[in-house]
């Protein structure tokens, strides 16, 4: 099983839903963030001039390189559902998980002096509900769910896309990010990004 | 990234102590500077110790330490480093005791030169646990080979600077500068293929300016005069070190991860 974000680009407006969504439901202490967006571009030549944004979280890799570093398996990859996790009992926070992620998707909480990230919101999907970000996006754009599963919604808006608009932010090795962007070619070309 | 003063700390005094046991070792090996291996152990040993204290200031709450601890075998970069300076502790205290036993030559060489193993090691291993495929400027064997070159030198130019306090033998002193030299050598070599492994991206003042020139150059000109003006030994140690910090800075300095997407988010760029 992976269950991810599936996240339609086409779609997205940049318009931070998600974030303030994830700080209200997650309780995100002030100045941190489980996600963000990052806009990519403008880019081009007017009048042919093209942007996107990239809501950023962690991208549930299969290999992740913060689970390598871990010296006490605080930080872990579920492996019913795939979802990589932080358990903060075991978090001594030494910080070696944010510097092995490549995406720089974790923060550094100095009230409780642990790491924490992105959980897909377990204590929603336990119910049945979805994540918060997925459940407040205005624009329709976010989807969860298991990859490997046909019925799943992150699933079918996969199989909706083009194969030309399904992709995975770029891997500096072998983490395999599992999280997925659709992004349609006559909307913006993807950017590698490094 | 910002300077992690503990680690950085933690990385120069350990390698430090690695490489005084290594220099420990070969003076058993040569059988020189008898008057000084006392002494040398237990700076070794203070060395490990501090170093290890000052790391405990990078996690969360320093008691943290009996987590990573308990979890010793999980052979994550920490762990490995927690492994290797408990061996050497242990390693250096044996010796230390033997030493103050008057054991026999032959047994406290053995333990010498097991020492001069496990030091090796321990120099190494603190730069080893960043090398990193997230870490594009840390993710070479270059890295961790820069951080024994330099423990090696930051320990063999201490080593030589006892014997001279402690008047040894010229010859002896000789002898046991040239692997001083033999050390800072390594690691110009070490610390030019970093930089020439990561495109040249570390910080020129903190990197060129002090770590290759008054680390590296300066370092190797003391060395290579401690014949002539003994007292330049002490020179030699106190470039060494700066040299020795300045690595671990640069390394820092360049340490950008792969897509720092928060960091950009955070100040609004744009990619």
């Amino acid at each position: 099983m992976r269950n991810c974000l599936v996240i339609d680009l086409d779609r997205c407006s940049g318009c931070d839903t998600c974030v303030v969504a994830c700080k209200h439901e997650n309780n995100v202490d002030l100045g941190n963030y489980w996600n963000q967006v990052v806009a990519v571009g403008p880019s081009g030549t007017f009048p042919d001039i093209e942007q996107y944004w990239i809501p950023a979280q962690c991208q549930q890799c299969e290999n992740p390189q913060c689970v390598h570093v871990c010296p006490t398996g605080a930080s872990y990859r579920d492996s019913k559902t795939g979802v990589v996790l932080i358990d903060k009992s075991k978090c001594i926070g030494c910080q070696y998980c944010m510097m092995a992620c490549p995406y720089g998707v974790r923060t550094y909480n100095e009230t409780s002096h642990v790491v924490e990230k992105c959980t897909l919101c377990p204590q929603l999907t336990a119910n049945d509900e979805l994540p918060a970000c997925v459940h407040n996006c205005c624009t329709g754009a976010r989807f969860y769910g298991d990859i490997d599963d046909p019925t799943s919604d992150a699933a079918k808006a996969i199989a909706a896309a083009s194969a030309d608009s399904i992709h995975h932010l770029p891997d500096p090795g072998d983490s395999k990010p599992v999280t997925v962007y659709i992004l349609s070619p006559k909307v913006a070309a993807w950017k590698e990004l490094v | 990234m910002a300077i992690q003063w503990p680690l950085l700390v933690f990385g120069l005094l350990a390698g430090c102590g690695g490489g005084m046991l290594a220099f420990i070792g070969l003076s058993e090996i040569f059988g020189v500077a008898k008057g000084s291996r006392l002494i040398a152990v237990i700076i070794a040993l203070v060395l490990l110790v501090v170093g290890g204290c000052a790391s405990v200031l990078h996690l969360g709450q320093p008691a943290n330490i009996m987590a990573a601890a308990a979890n010793i075998f999980s052979f994550s970069g920490i762990s490995v480093e927690l492994i290797f300076l408990g061996i050497n502790v242990i390693v250096a205290l044996v010796y230390l005791v033997m030493r103050k036993r008057e054991s026999s030559e032959g047994s406290i060489k053995v333990v010498a030169i097991i020492g001069m193993v496990t030091g090796i090691c321990m120099a190494f291993v603190v730069g080893n646990g960043y090398v990193m495929e997230s870490q594009r400027n840390w993710n070479t064997v270059a890295l961790p080979l820069s951080y024994l070159a330099s423990g090696l030198a930051m320990g063999g130019t201490l080593f030589v600077a006892l014997m001279v306090g402690k008047k040894e033998d010229v010859a002896e002193v000789k002898r046991m500068n040239v692997w001083a030299l033999a050390a800072l050598v390594l690691q110009a070599v070490m610390f030019l293929a970093y930089a020439v492994l990561t495109g040249f991206v570390l910080d020129v003042l903190v990197f060129w300016g002090c770590a290759i020139v008054i680390g590296t150059a300066a370092a190797i000109v003391c060395t290579a005069m401690v014949s002539k003006n003994p007292n330049l030994a002490y020179g030699a140690v106190a470039c060494s070190v700066v040299g020795g910090i300045a690595l671990r800075a640069a390394m820092w300095l360049a340490g950008s991860g792969f897509l720092a997407l928060f960091a950009v988010a955070a100040v609004r760029g744009v990619l």
